[in-house]
């Protein structure tokens, strides 16, 4: 095999690892990302859907919830056809909850995220399913955003300015040779065998798992995972984003996912830091008691699934609370090592952009991140996957790539979109590849 | 974990021990009280959302539920055993009230409290104040029970 020199390699292909690897592109950084898996298919593809506008974290983490409104803004002026724009209800149905509204709505004019305050009846004729019991309601403008869509978009843009995306190589070891280059050892679990790629800069951007990654590589970094379940309903039962007005709790968002609803979350700790976690079904029946709160069609619409996700919590030494905040870690030994710790999927972008700040101040490049305001590419998905019919590639998924092409301009070809953007994730991969001789 | 403080009520004794001993109405003077429900004579299952509100960022309430046995060991003590599950890990602990009658319907009220939050106490304890957590829990649970004793 050829040897295989990059200026950074990054190492996870969740929204973070995505977003890094993107801005470093987009700098003129020569970058590759390695996924074990396929992109987006473990925290980033286990979410609920929400696109927050951070009124959620606006009482308890104004600077989260600051964030999260500029990403918020941004994601939806560079990747449209990723996000709708729904917007969201905050609504009080307790008394309890009704108390929380002057804390709420003094949060939200601090830190600037638009809201306005609707007749619970106006409301209610907006969102018929709607609790006709809610006392206030406020509208926020919360979104909601398509995990594979983007992910796909993302990757697609990178690749499109010259990263290789890389699914199937699972990295176990990162050494220092000589002074200049860190060697990347991975697993290749296409072919069974390793491989070494060289870089000037890894990034360690496994999510979750970064701590693990990091101690199997004798590093020390502190991440606790915690877990939520999601359930997955079998209508869209409304327009918008439902949130329970109050203090962020197990049980209070509500979001209307493609033709489904999604409730969410649950919250555990797990011991194990490596187990899968598992719904129970207790988390199922309480999820679905306390979304029927807020809108009680719920309680008769058929439970299709439920998930659950890792999220990585983070305690930085300057705060009191632990926090999805992120951080990138610039590691003394091995230098030319980063990581990336904490983070939640809307503020991914900028999560991209610091990484790839530090990134490019240790490999010396000036050119400032652009990912602010490129627009993505990715937004015809079936348009894309053509452009690929005559590379190299194609012959060996020929099948998948046309099973898909022929979905357009037939019955199915809105609801196959998410298998278009799913084939040409890996359409990218195996370009990625055959470049590099992989 | 060990907690202990005292409180004085302005109840009788035989109020407060009506009161604190008696499962079904003891559960009803616990703070953010979701549901209960009574599994024997002396026995509730209580489900609770617990006020961590500044320890994690992203929630502020957290599930718990508590199986708790009301023991009243003798005319002055009440004795909780509690079994509980918060974010699905175990923990256990007991919480022991003393009752002295002050006279004038005055009633001081002793109590000792012992938590265990297991292996999940030193796992959690690189990232949030464990100690300050119970405490807060604890003193949550406390001021509960004498709130409703004074109405």
């Amino acid at each position: 095999m050829q040897q295989n020199i990059f200026d950074a390699i990054v190492i996870g292909g969740g929204i973070s690892g995505l977003w890094t690897t993107l801005d470093l592109a987009l700098r003129g950084v020569k970058t590759a990302l390695i996924e074990k898996s396929v992109i987006a298919s473990e925290t980033s593809g286990k979410f609920h859907g929400l696109l927050h506008s951070g009124a959620r974290y606006a009482v308890t983490d104004p600077k989260a919830a600051l964030d999260c409104i500029a990403e918020n803004k941004i994601l939806a002026e560079i990747a449209p056809h990723t996000v709708e724009d729904t917007g969201g209800f905050f609504v009080a149905i307790s008394r309890e909850d009704e108390e929380y509204y002057e804390k709420l709505a003094r949060a939200l004019g601090n830190i600037g995220i638009p809201y306005r305050e609707l007749a619970p009846s106006e409301a209610v004729k907006e969102e018929p399913q709607l609790n006709r019991e809610s006392r206030i309601v406020i509208e926020v403008p919360d979104k909601v955003v398509y995990s594979r869509d983007l992910a796909v978009s993302i990757a697609l843009t990178a690749f499109n300015n010259g990263a290789y995306i890389l699914e199937g190589l699972e990295a176990i070891d990162v050494k220092r040779t000589g002074d200049d280059y860190l060697d990347v050892y991975v697993s290749d679990k296409t072919v069974g065998r390793t491989a070494v790629l060289r870089a000037r800069a890894v990034v360690n951007s496994t999510g979750p798992w970064a701590g693990i990654f990091a101690r199997r590589i004798g590093i020390k970094v502190e991440i606790l995972p915690t877990a939520g379940t999601m359930v997955v309903y079998s209508k869209r039962l409304t327009k918008r984003v439902i949130n329970r007005m109050r203090p962020p709790s197990e049980g209070d968002i509500l979001v209307p996912y493609g033709d489904t609803s999604i409730m969410g979350t649950t919250a555990f700790l797990l011991e194990d830091p490596e187990a899968t976690p598992t719904p129970s079904k207790e988390d199922i029946e309480f999820l679905t008691s306390e979304g029927s709160v807020m809108v009680p069609a719920l309680a008769k619409t058929p439970v299709l699934r439920a998930y659950s996700s890792i999220r990585p919590l983070i305690k930085f030494k300057d705060r009191e609370y632990a926090t999805r905040d992120f951080e990138v870690v610039d590691h003394d030994n091995p230098r030319g090592l980063f990581t990336i710790v904490g983070g939640k999927f809307t503020t991914g972008r900028l999560i991209g952009e610091k990484a790839g700040d530090s990134v490019a101040r240790y490999l010396g490049v000036g050119k400032p991140s652009q990912t602010r305001s490129i627009k993505l590419d990715g937004g015809d998905p079936y348009m894309e996957l053509k452009r690929f019919r005559g590379s190299s590639s194609y012959r060996s998924l020929y099948s998948a790539v046309e099973h898909v092409l022929s979905l357009r301009g037939r019955i199915d070809e809105e609801r196959g979109r998410s298998a278009a953007y799913a084939v040409l994730g890996g359409v990218i991969s195996l370009e990625s590849r055959k470049m590099l001789g992989l | 974990m060990r907690l202990e403080g005292e409180v004085t009520v302005p109840v009788d004794l035989d109020r407060a021990r009506e009161v604190l001993s008696n499962p079904d109405s003891m559960v009803k003077c616990l703070p953010h009280l979701a549901s209960w429900e009574r599994l024997s004579e002396r026995e509730i299952l209580a489900v609770f959302r617990l006020d961590i509100e500044g320890v994690v960022e992203y929630l502020a309430r957290l599930r718990a539920e508590a199986r708790i046995r009301v023991k009243q060991e003798d005319p002055g003590t009440i004795r909780y055993v509690i079994d509980g599950r918060a974010a699905r890990a175990p923990y256990r602990g007991t919480i022991v009230l003393r009752l002295e009658d002050l006279g004038s319907r005055s009633t001081r009220i002793r109590w000792e409290s012992e938590l265990d939050l297991g292996r999940l106490a030193a796992f959690l304890r690189a990232f949030i104040d464990v100690e300050s957590l119970i405490n807060r829990v604890v003193d949550d649970i406390v001021k509960g029970l004498e709130s409703c004793l004074k109405l």
